[in-house]
This record gives structure tokens, sequence and C-alpha cells, in this order.
């Protein structure tokens, strides 16, 4: 690493649709992934990234950039995370979260799962569904008896959506 | 954990996610929202089974509804037991992170809680909280089983449990984090938890009256908080930890503290009459010039016998937070609490919780205040304001002497019920029209 030159060293990542990022390597080794591989000396040249498609990776490359600026101050990086994620779309969200998973960043990964999770907070089943666009392949019988047997999670719940 | 996978549509993107992300997500809703979603497709039926948290807390609000209506709490009883039962039966994780039970529940509900012990034992929990207080007496209570921790010990290794005998496993060796609330659990037991599992962190032991020689010692303790609070039964605890970062009692008999050289956090209070303030402070001596945050519950203590000695308080020199809870008894002087401020010169916040029930205080004239400048109180705040000369002067010591203070929060909060908005109205006007005048501008004046 050369942080005693003064310059830092930058890190080359290939998408797996074949676009390429520059990203300093102190932003980048948030990823657990892409810290092993630098540790193992395998991030001399291009570091591929199968998993994860160039739109997703120019994401979790500004997120790497941003949070990295922040000095250690827990509430900063939190509201960064906050901002970052407002505008993202739930397929964007999803894309993000497995990458994060791909890319072993724990910080990203609990923020989305977070964020996913708050959707579907205090939400009735139907509305989960069609927020989601989940389908519901059980038969009528089968969902009774998933009902029934599940019958304490609608106990003493109110739900702020119509259905 | 499914049969029918990527059934979905295709724009069905969440149920297509993998397995282990679905159930981190589904770890982050209680429980109850969790188990829902198992309605949503075949893709979701037990993913909930997989969450490493199962938190069976009910809330304050429910068991306060059920407080005194025995036919109603006895329905819930049952309710609850079954749905404590449902869940751990079908519950799929082998590890969890977390086992909490709360509900109002006695030793008629034995069988059950004991394996849900033995369950989430089983499963290497790391944090295990059984909150059972019951408005009954103390002898219907829960006992903690101690054949739990024999049986763990005459276990045979865990490949030759056999199928046909179904007792779970336990295992400690996970354990982070222990709090018992009502349970009547003894030293035997505790002391067992304390040397057989190498990373607790976290002790919590209310309302036991088993609780009576404990000895929470030893140099490879990786203890940071204890609570040892309401045992009514306790005679001796003795404190030797290493690590130990914060510690709740509310008894001195016999508190014996030694090597506790983290010890920042205490929070102590005298139940009983005949431990003077001195008293208490030679009993923390070995850790006074240390602590950071100190909480003194005084609402037992008889100040008139004291007059003098509150002069004579150690000196505080790291001590940042200060919380004194008091209790009026009409003939007292708040002005005497002001010997905490000058023992702590780098206080920065004080809360002072003052509980009064009637107002037995004549309207005296304010006396001046001494003036010993403090330079780093920034936060002050007082509960149970209610204007009379007492708080006055109390507070124009505070407004007079702590040169730096930027925050004053007045909270009328009184501790009846009965009254409690209209004397808490009263004090509100007070604080409006009496004190607001006299605070200066540059200190933010909140009213509660």
């Amino acid at each position: 690493m050369a942080a005693e030159t003064g310059t830092p060293t930058t890190l080359t990542l290939k998408s797996n649709d074949d676009e390429l990022f520059s990203v300093a390597e102190s932003a980048a080794i948030l990823s657990v992934t892409i810290r092993n591989m630098v540790e193992d000396g395998c991030a001399g040249g291009v570091i591929p990234l199968d998993n994860v498609d160039g739109k997703t990776l120019a994401s979790v490359i500004t997120y790497m950039n941003g949070i990295s600026a922040i000095p250690a101050d827990e509430e900063k990086k939190k509201s960064y995370r906050d901002k970052f994620l407002s505008d993202k779309d739930f397929e964007t969200l999803a894309d993000m979260v497995l990458a994060a998973n791909y890319l072993n960043m724990s910080c990203l990964m609990d923020a989305v799962s977070a964020k996913i999770a708050q959707v579907m907070e205090k939400k009735s089943v139907g509305w989960v569904r069609r927020k989601f666009g989940i389908e519901n392949d059980y038969t009528p019988e089968e969902e009774a008896a998933v009902k029934e047997e599940h019958k304490w999670t609608f106990e003493g719940v109110e739900t702020d959506d119509d259905n | 954990c499914c049969k029918r996978r990527f059934v979905g549509g295709v724009d069905d993107r969440i149920s297509q996610l993998p397995d282990d992300i679905l159930v981190d997500i589904l770890s982050r809703l209680s429980l109850k929202e969790a188990g829902r979603t198992s309605v949503l497709s075949s893709r979701w039926t037990n993913l909930w089974k997989h969450t490493p948290s199962l938190n069976f807390d009910v809330g304050q609000t429910v068991l306060d509804k059920l407080y005194g209506q025995r036919e109603l709490f006895k329905r819930e009883k049952r309710k609850y037991v079954k749905w404590v039962n449902s869940v751990t039966r079908s519950h799929k994780s082998l590890t969890l992170k977390e086992f909490k039970i709360r509900f109002a529940l006695d030793k008629s509900a034995r069988k059950a809680i004991t394996r849900w012990l033995e369950f989430a034992f089983s499963r290497q929990v790391e944090s295990l909280e059984l909150d059972i207080k019951s408005d009954r007496h103390t002898s219907t209570d829960y006992r903690f089983p101690n054949e739990l921790l024999i049986a763990s010990k005459l276990q045979p290794p865990s490949d030759s449990v056999c199928i046909d005998h179904p007792r779970m496993l336990v295992d400690f060796k996970s354990l982070k984090e222990l709090s018992f609330r009502s349970v009547q659990v003894g030293d035997a037991a505790i002391e067992f938890f304390l040397h057989n599992c190498p990373l607790l962190e976290k002790l919590i032991v209310h309302h036991s009256e088993k609780i009576s020689k404990l000895e929470v010692c030893g140099s490879s303790l990786k203890l940071k908080h204890l609570e040892i609070v309401y045992c009514f039964g306790l005679k001796s605890l003795k404190v030797s930890a290493p690590s130990l970062t914060s510690l709740k009692v509310t008894s001195l008999d016999g508190l014996l503290l030694e090597n506790v050289p983290m010890l920042v956090d205490a929070s102590v209070s005298c139940k009983d009459d005949s431990i003077s303030i001195e008293h208490l402070f030679s009993v923390l001596s070995c850790c006074v010039s240390q602590l950071q945050t100190l909480c003194l519950d005084l609402t037992r203590r008889n100040f008139r016998q004291e007059v003098n000695e509150l002069c004579e308080l150690p000196k505080m020199p790291k001590l940042k937070k200060l919380v004194i809870v008091y209790l009026a008894r009409g003939y007292e002087n708040l002005i005497r609490l002001a010997s905490f401020i000058r023992a702590s010169p780098y206080l920065v916040e004080f809360v002072l919780k003052f509980q009064w029930y009637k107002l037995p205080r004549k309207d005296r004239e304010v006396k001046d205040v001494v003036k010993i400048l403090h330079h780093h109180l920034k936060v002050f705040k007082f509960c149970g304001y209610y204007g009379g000369t007492n708080d006055f002067e109390f507070l124009s010591y505070i407004l007079g002497n702590c040169v730096v203070l930027e925050k004053m929060i007045i909270d009328p909060y009184f501790i009846l019920s009965r009254e409690k908005l209209q004397v808490e109205e009263t004090a509100r006007k007070s604080a409006e029209q009496k004190l607001a005048p006299e605070v200066p501008q540059h200190i933010e004046l909140v009213i509660l």
C-alpha cells in the first residue's frame, strides 16, 4: 500500500458487463471481498466482480467514496446512508443488497435490509404482495392452513394501509 | 427451506432474493410481522422460522391493560404460553442471538418456561431475557430449575445424543447476556453461569429472593454490566471483575467492591435509613475517583441527621453525569445537594429527580446562595419542579454558579396520578412566570 508516498493507491474494478471503474483502495476495502484480494496480492491488475453489473457497481462505488470520506462518526455515517438510499426504488435496492452480500459489505447490507424491512413494517399481507409483485401461489385451502398455523401473527396487529 | 422456488412472476424480485438475505430482512421485523410473511406465498412459508431473534415481549401497555383483570388475564396468559410454545416448536434456526420472554407469569407456567429455557440454551442463545413479573406474591414466582445446569454437566458429547431420547442438549457457552426478572434464581445458579459462560458480558437479576451471598469474582470474567436489583434477601455481594464498566445495585448491605478498574458507571440506592451517605461513599471508595456516571437513589434517606455530612463528599474528578433521585418529606433543604456539584468539578450534566407527594414546604425566604463557581456544568434537568422556595433556591444556586450552563430543563412531573394534571399545570405556569425571567438569554430553558 502506497500511503507513504502520498499518492493513494487506486484499484480498477470490472463489472460483469465489462465496465471498468477506478476507485481508491482505501474506499474499496470497505468490501471484505476486495480487501481479501488486496491482502492476498491479487489486486494488481483488474479486479473482476462477476456478480455485479455496471449500473449497480457505479452506485456502490459512490457509496464507498461517500462513506469513507466521513470520519469515525457513526451518526454522520448513518445519515449519509439514509440519504444515499432515500431515492432508490426497490429494483435498485434488490440489486444493491445482492451486490453488498457478494462484496461482503456489512454496513451497506444492513442499511439496505433495514430499508426493505421498513417498507414491509405495519403492512397487511395484501399490501406487501401488491407492493412487491409477489404472486400468491397458495391454493385457497393451503392459504387457510398457513393462516391457521400462524394465527398469532394477526393478533393485536394494526396495519396502516387499507387492506 | 421451501419446496417450490422462484415460482413468482418475473417481476417478483423480492422472492428471488436468496434465503439468507430474506431472513436477514425478516430479522429486522417484529416476530409477529416476520411470521405474517408466511402467508405471502409458498416461497415465504418457512423463511421467518430461520430468523435468529425471538422476542416475545408484549410491551408495557398490554401488561398494564391486564393488570387486575383476572379473567382477561387468565385468558391472555393461556394464549401467550400457547404462542411461545407454538413458535418454539416450529422454529428452525440452529442458533439464536436473542430469546426474550416478557409477560406476567408465575410457577403455574413452570413446565412451559423450563421448556423455553431448554429450547433457548439448546440453540446456543447469546442473549436470554426472562422477565415475568406478576402481581402476586413472590412465593408463587417461577423458580429457576437448577437441574438444567446439572443436566448440562452430565450430558454426553453431542454426537452420542440418542434420537429416541429427545431431551435437548443444553449449551451455555455462547451466552453473552443473561437477564432474570422476577425469577427465583439462587446464588449457585448465577455463579454457575458466571463460571461456565466465558463470553458473558451482561448479567441482570431483579426481584429474586434467593440471592443471598453472591460472589461475582474471577480474574478471567468478561463481565461488563452487572445489575443486582431488588433482591431483598441479599446479605453480601462481592464483586471483583476486571472488565466491569457498569454496576447497578439497590442494596449496599455487604457490598464489597474489589478489583474493578474499569468501573465508570455506578447506580446505587440507599434503601435503608441506617446507611449514611458517608457509608455509601466508603463502599464506593475503590472506584469513586474513576466514575464518569453516578446515579444515586436517595428516596429513603433521612437527611435530618446529616446536616454536616454532605459537606465532606470525596472528590469525583472524572464525573461527567450525576443523577440524584430524592424524595421530599417537607423539611429538607435542596441546597444541600449542591455539595455534589462542588465535589465533581468536571460535571457536565446533572439530573435531579425530585419526588414529593404533598406540599408541606412553607414558603420561607430564599437565602443568599454561596458563590463557588463551577466551570463545566452545561445541562441541568429538574424533574418534579413545583416552584417552591426550595426549588427556587436550588435553581438560583445553579444559575449563579454554573458559568457555562447552556440548557435548563424543567419537568414538572408529579408522582401521584390523581392530581397529576392540575399540579403539573400549576408548576408549568410558575416556571413560565417566575423562573423564565430569571434565566439569562444565552441559556436555553425547556419547560416540559
